[in-house]
């Protein structure tokens, strides 16, 4: 039994004077304690995926499903503030951006926790750094009290993660979430995701445009182009024998494998776009 | 660089403009083809009198002893007498700033708790119904002419409704039965500190129609300058965050995103603040306020130099004392802001 079921979810955006799918009938699951990942170019409807479930689409925005279930709970059917933060929360790329420059670590945190608990204030500031500590960051009180811009790029992605999972969410969807950092630090990031779904059950959507990064910490995959998945299956079975010519064509063109003195092969556009309206 | 060390910098440089200031009106006093001596002499004066009034005014030293004379003076609070009326300007000035300082005060903290918070309303929701409005709300503030309110105010609620005094900042009943004792000069404050309700009442009330017709412009532009830094701030990647860790929209909206909106607002309501210690002439003679902008106006129209530099002075100590809160209240609201 699946923990997240997604059944032919499509969302469309205004565009012009009619509309344009940007996401076309994606289903998939997600199991308790599975690390699932995402993986497409920018446009590929990964990101519009991720924020149809948090009911956070652009204005304009519909989106329509079959079946969009966390555990018993039909997604469909409650307020999207009862999700947000509790059930499902969202990470994304940029941690530099995706704080509040003007507000500490610990302000950030507390705010969640003041939203979703009834936590007094002593509790909280006790739930925050027992919430830093849990995603490896050193000397919590200290960390607490730096602004985002005093922290580095690796520390801020911790703290956003704490922030994220403050209130209890079970999934987690990580939109890039080591695109902009550091390789050494990449690693550390994704350790940290392994160690959670091992510690605390945590379900993670990862969604990237890296192979390598899926292929490190991830159970499945599934591959999307144009809003619709091309390809699913583990990661072995994807990596090593995928069908979709776009999946061997997104693999051919990945840097790792790639033998010095050769071109590096590149996705032919014709899959971009085909049958695509795009703008 | 230490915060002290930057706070003691930002004050120095305070000094220096206000030092600039005053030797530029001093110069501007001196240069004009007007005579200060003829003007103190009066008009019907013969040249002997004209003689004494520069000799007695000093006006036969060299500028710069002039100017060290002046200076001096103006530290120890002395701007000299009023051409015009003979009275010591200091005395004239601690009557007048009070009354439009309470006037502006009063004004502004209409703008903050007003403006700010439907500029914040009016973001939530770009271009919607209630955004227009607000906007149309906004520019209507800003434009329409002060007088114009200040008379429709007074119709309304004096002649109308008779709620509130017509004009002056006591009633006479006051002023006979339960005087303010003048502390501050801030007939609201004094009545407050002194415990004289009946008098705060009454000072109150008299302040509700000049402050409302005063804050009109602010409201205005606080209104829309909160609006435009908000939908700068609203389509920040932060706030996707926030919404997508469920933060409640009034959370996001008046607590993370405002903190990060509000201090171009404020440098703004600084400025407009300045600008009315001698900008609210008409809101001051319409409902007949003893400010400094009626003063000041009545020494232009009469080239009362001592009094025009002595306003122009602490205007300037005024406009750089508010300017530095600003830049103190940034620094401690934007942690990424070093005071330099």
């Amino acid at each position: 039994m699946s923990y997240l079921d997604i059944d032919n979810l499509s969302v469309t955006l205004p565009h012009g004077q009619g509309y344009r799918h940007v996401v076309k009938g994606v289903s998939l699951t997600l199991n308790k304690g599975e690390i699932l990942g995402i993986v497409g170019e920018s446009g590929s409807g990964k990101t519009m995926t991720c924020s149809a479930l948090l009911s956070l689409l652009p204005a304009g925005a519909h989106r329509t499903a079959d079946r969009l279930q966390l555990d018993s709970l039909d997604l469909t059917s409650v307020s999207p503030a009862s999700v947000r933060g509790r059930l499902i929360s969202m990470i994304s790329q940029d941690p530099a951006a995706a704080l509040n420059p003007v507000f500490t670590i610990q302000a950030h945190i507390d705010a969640v926790l003041k939203q979703h608990t009834d936590k007094n204030r002593h509790n909280r500031r006790t739930a925050v750094l027992e919430l830093l500590d849990a995603v490896g960051l050193p000397d919590p009180l200290r960390v607490s009290k730096r602004y985002p811009h005093q922290l580095s790029g690796g520390m801020q992605q911790r703290a956003v993660i704490a922030m994220a999972l403050s209130a209890g969410a079970q999934v987690l969807i990580a939109d890039e979430p080591t695109t902009a950092l550091d390789v050494s630090v990449q690693a550390k990031i994704l350790d940290l995701l392994q160690s959670l779904r091992h510690n605390l059950a945590l379900s993670v959507l990862l969604v990237s445009h890296d192979l390598a990064v899926i292929a490190q910490v991830c159970d499945r995959v599934v591959v999307m182009l144009n809003g619709e998945i091309v390809e699913t299956g583990t990661v072995q079975s994807v990596i090593q024998a995928p069908h979709h010519p776009y999946t061997k064509a997104l693999l051919a063109a990945s840097p790792a494998r790639h033998q010095r003195g050769n071109p590096l092969p590149t996705v032919a556009s014709s899959y971009l776009n085909s049958g695509f309206d795009h703008d | 660089m230490g915060t002290l060390s930057a706070l003691l910098r930002r004050l120095l440089m305070t000094l220096v403009v206000i030092v600039c200031v005053s030797i530029i009106t001093f110069l501007a006093t001196r240069l004009l083809p007007t005579d200060p001596a003829a003007l103190y002499a009066g008009p019907r004066a013969s040249a002997e009198k004209i003689d004494a009034a520069r000799l007695a005014l000093g006006l036969d030293k060299p500028l710069v002893s002039q100017y060290l004379t002046f200076a001096g003076d103006a530290l120890r609070g002395d701007f000299g007498v009023s051409f015009r009326t003979r009275q010591p300007i200091s005395a004239d000035i601690a009557r007048f700033l009070p009354a439009t300082l309470e006037l502006i005060v009063a004004a502004m903290f209409l703008a903050l708790v007003i403006g700010i918070p439907l500029g914040v309303i009016a973001a939530a929701r770009p271009e919607g119904k209630l955004d227009q409005v607000l906007r149309l709300f906004a520019i209507s503030l800003a434009s329409i002419p002060g007088f114009w309110v200040a008379m429709i105010l007074q119709l309304v609620f004096f002649k109308w409704l008779n709620w509130l005094p017509l004009s002056g900042r006591v009633s006479t009943e006051t002023m006979l039965f339960s005087p303010i004792e003048s502390i501050t000069g801030m007939g609201t404050v004094d009545a407050l500190i002194t415990r004289n309700w009946v008098a705060f009442r009454d000072a109150f009330a008299h302040l509700i129609l000049p402050a409302l017709t005063l804050s009109l412009y602010p409201i205005g532009l606080a209104l829309r300058m909160t609006r435009g830094a908000m939908g700068a701030v609203m389509s920040e990647r932060h706030i996707t965050t926030a919404r997508a860790m469920g933060l409640s929209q009034s959370t996001i909206l008046f607590r993370f995103a405002l903190k990060n909106a509000i201090v171009p607002v404020l440098t703004v309501l600084g400025l407009t603040f300045a600008f009315s210690l001698t900008g609210a002439v008409l809101v001051e003679v319409i409902f007949d306020w003893p400010g400094l902008g009626a003063y000041v106006t009545a020494a232009i129209l009469a080239v009362d130099f001592p009094v025009i530099m002595a306003v122009t002075l602490v205007g300037t100590v005024i406009y750089v004392g508010i300017n530095f809160l600003v830049d103190l209240a940034q620094a401690m609201l934007d942690p990424r802001v070093r005071l330099s």
